[in-house]
């Protein structure tokens, strides 16, 4: 899609200024053009995708069928959560410098049989507990690139001092993320910040300097983005911090 | 509140488990071992902890996004 812009520099100013405004144009336009990419297109898929019903139509079933005679599932924000995670996947990817398709991460995510004999499910990576069930890694339940994502989701929410002693708490090893030197992947939020503030920066100056107005379909789609991402992140913290799921964390206490 | 149910409840809300990995374990839910059942929920009740913990920095890095973007409209 092509961008539409318009720019208006005061004519009045000084060369000098001029070059400086148009060196921060640039940088905000390159910047503005990086995060469209990254983030448009993704939402466009997720858009679609909570359009379609597909996979959004059969989780919502899934959700509904499984809370039968269990528990009330509370489904009007299924599609602005399902459109928040797949929506940051990209965003996360792309910001560590490795572009992740949200099909390839579905994909990616397989769950692995359980109903294995247990020298099967040994030789495939299982382990036998006390009870004498077959456990996998839960890197194996959630999927290699789920593991992935939670280990870049946790990252992302920096700084964590907490973070270690809680991956050996919920899987007894380092299995679980299925990421080996997690530690060393910078956090992807703080890319992100940073390149944020490179473009409020080169905006700012430019605002300092005299007065660049880019007016373009193509950023009020990101601010819409943008407000539809905050949406769907209010809705989700939300519904963590309900009574509801607040017993359902109770439970594996 | 039974760990299957508490567990459907976690994973609606989960940010980390895609969602085909979401169809795959409500598909299996049944067949899914309790120490697997167990594991993932102490990892989805691990991850509400962390949103909640952090929820003002998760809102403010993405409004942060939205001033950007609203700087060079």
């Amino acid at each position: 899609m092509k961008q539409q812009k318009e720019k208006e520099i005061d004519p009045s100013f000084p060369k000098s200024v001029e070059s400086t405004l148009k060196k921060a144009e640039k940088m905000a336009i390159e910047l503005i053009k990086k995060i469209h990419l990254r983030l448009n297109s993704p939402v466009e898929k997720a858009a679609d995708k909570a359009g379609q019903l597909t996979t959004v139509g059969e989780l919502k079933l899934l959700f509904k069928n499984a809370a039968k005679g269990e528990a009330k599932i509370a489904l009007n924000n299924i599609e602005n959560v399902v459109l928040a995670g797949l929506a940051l996947v990209p965003v996360l990817g792309e910001a560590e410098g490795g572009a992740i398709a949200a099909t390839e991460l579905a994909e990616a995510a397989v769950l692995e049989g359980v109903s294995v004999e247990q020298a099967e499910a040994l030789a495939k990576g299982a382990q036998v507990t006390a009870g004498a069930e077959v456990a996998y890694p839960l890197s194996k339940v959630i999927g290699v690139e789920g593991a992935k994502r939670l280990n870049k989701v946790l990252k992302a929410v920096d700084p964590y001092p907490d973070l270690h002693p809680i991956i050996p708490l919920v899987s007894g090893g380092a299995e679980l993320v299925g990421v080996h030197g997690a530690a060393a992947i910078p956090s992807a939020a703080q890319i992100l910040v940073n390149e944020f503030k490179s473009v409020k920066l080169a905006a700012e100056t430019a605002f300092q300097a005299g007065k660049i107005i880019l007016k373009s379909p193509e950023v009020r789609r990101m601010k819409e983005f943008g407000s539809s991402v905050l949406t769907s992140l209010g809705a989700r913290l939300n519904g963590a911090a309900s009574p509801r799921a607040a017993q359902a964390a109770q439970a594996f206490r | 509140m039974d760990k299957k149910t508490a567990l459907i409840i976690l994973l609606e809300n989960s940010f980390i488990v895609p969602d085909k990995a979401k169809v795959a374990i409500l598909k299996q839910l049944d067949k899914l071992p309790s120490a697997q059942i167990d594991a993932l929920g102490k990892l989805l009740a691990q991850e509400r902890e962390l949103l909640l913990k952090d929820k003002d920095a998760i809102l403010k890095r993405a409004k942060l996004l939205l001033d950007t973007i609203e700087l060079v409209v």
